[in-house]
């Protein structure tokens, strides 16, 4: 077991440094969502949204770029990180030696849950010295959940897309375009409250919206304490069953 | 205990039959090649033994264990060197091996790896910037990281330079002397003819001989050639007869100046053809005698399974 966890703790380094010495994921991991964060906060300064109670754009804006910087954190990094490595012939290297398979993907997540942190860090500072966000106590459980579940669910979802995707070089359109799409709709850079009630709809079936709305009442000073929102864990658990199956069922080893 | 045992091996890809009821035994400390064309079903066995495939019948023990779910502990024991795959580019030489040593609990030590495959100039060089040639020999490294006694080396000089291949010879030497079983594929025959204690020839699915390099198709008993260039003022026929004589067949051909003789007695015929020059103080030009090549006689197995 001891051994097991030095083998963990070497994966996890190890995923660490491919993702710091590239400088494509850098810029799409980090440093686009933070450069987000002070243009749209700052071209929106003062300003409260009427169609969501006057509510300070700040509160509204910070959790959902939280969000979107999560699923780009977990979900772009490990889809596309194991389809190169797959198309790479990585994946078929490693499959031959007795690095245990779920040893693999735990280093993975080892590394993708020390990224996310580095990025709540980073948004949860920027909000609360540059902008005027609250961070509460009385909601700091249902926080530390949501951010859990959601960037459980968005890693699970990497994983699956990985399968899906059969080329690295062709799965890069494949693998951002959902969740561009989705950034767009579900009320993370503004509120979605004014789209149809259709687009809505559609947006509330895929786990980015509950993701933002679940952060963002943890920040909402209006919304009562503790600030659980079931309706919005529940359909990112389940994703996450569906992220599963998925995975399970269409995960390769080698390309084809 | 034998290295690898395969008994009536058939797997196949919809109607195909990849591999068509093979048996094959290696023994331990043995240097064996795998010879054939592609799609001969080559690749199919060795990833099967490998661990990768599933057969749909026979049985195969790998050191013992069934590959198929030998799983980590089968893993400790094997070195596996594809003929593509990856390695991860952001590492140095030392890192990747580092890494992948690190998955075993008997690894070898990353100095002596990366001297075993003469990378020491290039230890602290990333794996985005090494020539294909060098990448290949990390490749070495990397199957032999966990110290296996089994290695399975698929092409492994594959695009590396005379000297290159020379060296990479030189290592799976070494390593046949520290008692490891090797399990070789290669297109080169002259690498088989230097490395292995046996050959076996693959085509269509099954294995159509098997043998030591030398003796393979009948190598050592088919007839050889004699060549020499007809001595100045001689003709053909002043040569002394090399029908009539017991044991020696012969088959005599002039082209130009150059005789030509097919014999299965290739000391016989010399020793008459010699015989008869030395008492006459004749030079015979340009004498060689030759048999059947390795790629001759591959050529010839692989040719008539078609």
């Amino acid at each position: 077991m001891n051994n097991d966890m030095k083998l963990l703790a070497i994966q996890t380094a190890s995923e660490q440094k491919i993702l710091w010495r590239n400088r494509r994921a850098i810029l799409f991991t980090f440093i686009l969502p933070v450069a987000f964060l002070v243009f749209l906060g700052a071209s929106n300064r003062g300003v409260h949204l009427k169609i969501l109670g006057n509510m300070n754009f700040d509160t509204f804006f910070v959790p959902g770029i939280l969000a979107f910087s999560l699923v780009s954190t977990t979900y772009s990094n490990l889809a596309l990180s194991i389809a190169v490595q797959r198309d790479q012939g990585i994946l078929k290297r490693i499959k031959g030696t007795p690095l245990p398979p779920w040893m693999f993907f735990a280093g993975k997540v080892g590394a993708t849950l020390l990224n996310s942190l580095l990025m709540v860090v980073v948004v949860l500072a920027v909000g609360r010295f540059a902008y005027s966000v609250q961070i509460r106590m009385s909601t700091l459980p249902a926080l530390v959940v949501d951010l859990l579940v959601g960037s459980a669910c968005w890693s699970i979802l990497g994983i699956a897309m990985s399968a899906v995707v059969n080329r690295a070089e062709g799965g890069s359109p494949i693998v951002t375009l959902p969740y561009i799409v989705l950034s767009f709709i579900s009320g993370v850079f503004y509120p979605s409250q004014a789209e149809p009630g259709w687009l809505q709809d559609l947006a509330r079936a895929f786990p980015l919206e509950p993701f933002a709305r679940s952060l963002e009442a943890a920040f909402d000073p209006s919304v009562a304490a503790p600030a659980f929102r079931t309706g919005d864990l529940l359909i990112m658990l389940g994703w996450i069953a569906v992220g599963t199956i998925l995975s399970l069922r269409f995960f390769r080893w080698e390309r084809k | 205990m034998d290295a690898i045992e395969i008994k009536d091996l058939v797997k196949s890809y919809g109607d195909l039959k990849a591999v068509n009821g093979i048996d094959l035994t290696v023994k331990a400390g043995e240097v064996f090649c795998f010879l054939g064309p592609n799609g001969a079903g080559k690749t199919t066995t060795v990833e099967i033994l490998e661990g990768y495939r599933k057969r749909d019948s026979g049985t195969v023990s790998v050191l013992g264990y069934d590959p198929e779910n030998g799983g980590r502990a089968f893993r400790e024991h094997i070195g596996i060197m594809l003929q593509e795959s990856g390695i991860q580019l952001q590492f140095s030489v030392r890192e990747a091996l580092d890494l992948y040593r690190s998955y075993y609990s008997n690894p070898r030590s990353t100095i002596e790896l990366i001297e075993m495959v003469e990378l020491s100039g290039s230890a602290d060089i990333r794996v985005e910037a090494l020539s294909g040639g060098q990448r290949r020999r990390l490749d070495l490294a990397l199957a032999l990281a966990g110290d296996p006694e089994l290695v399975f080396l698929d092409e492994p000089t594959t695009g590396f330079d005379p000297a290159a291949r020379r060296n990479a010879w030189h290592t799976i030497e070494g390593l046949r002397s520290l008692g490891k079983t090797i399990f070789l594929t290669t297109h080169y025959m002259d690498e088989a003819q230097a490395l292995a204690d046996r050959v076996a020839v693959i085509a269509a699915g099954q294995i159509v001989a098997l043998d030591t390099p030398d003796r393979i198709g009948g190598r050592d008993t088919t007839t050889s050639t004699i060549r020499f260039l007809l001595p100045p003022n001689i003709l053909l026929h002043e040569l002394p007869p090399l029908s009539g004589i017991e044991h020696l067949d012969a088959d005599i051909a002039i082209e130009g100046e150059s005789v030509t003789i097919h014999t299965s007695r290739p000391d016989l015929a010399l020793h008459v053809l010699t015989s008869w020059s030395v008492s006459r103080g004749i030079e015979l030009g340009g004498l060689t005698v030759s048999r059947a090549t390795l790629e001759d006689v591959y050529l010839e197995l692989t040719e008539e399974s078609k």
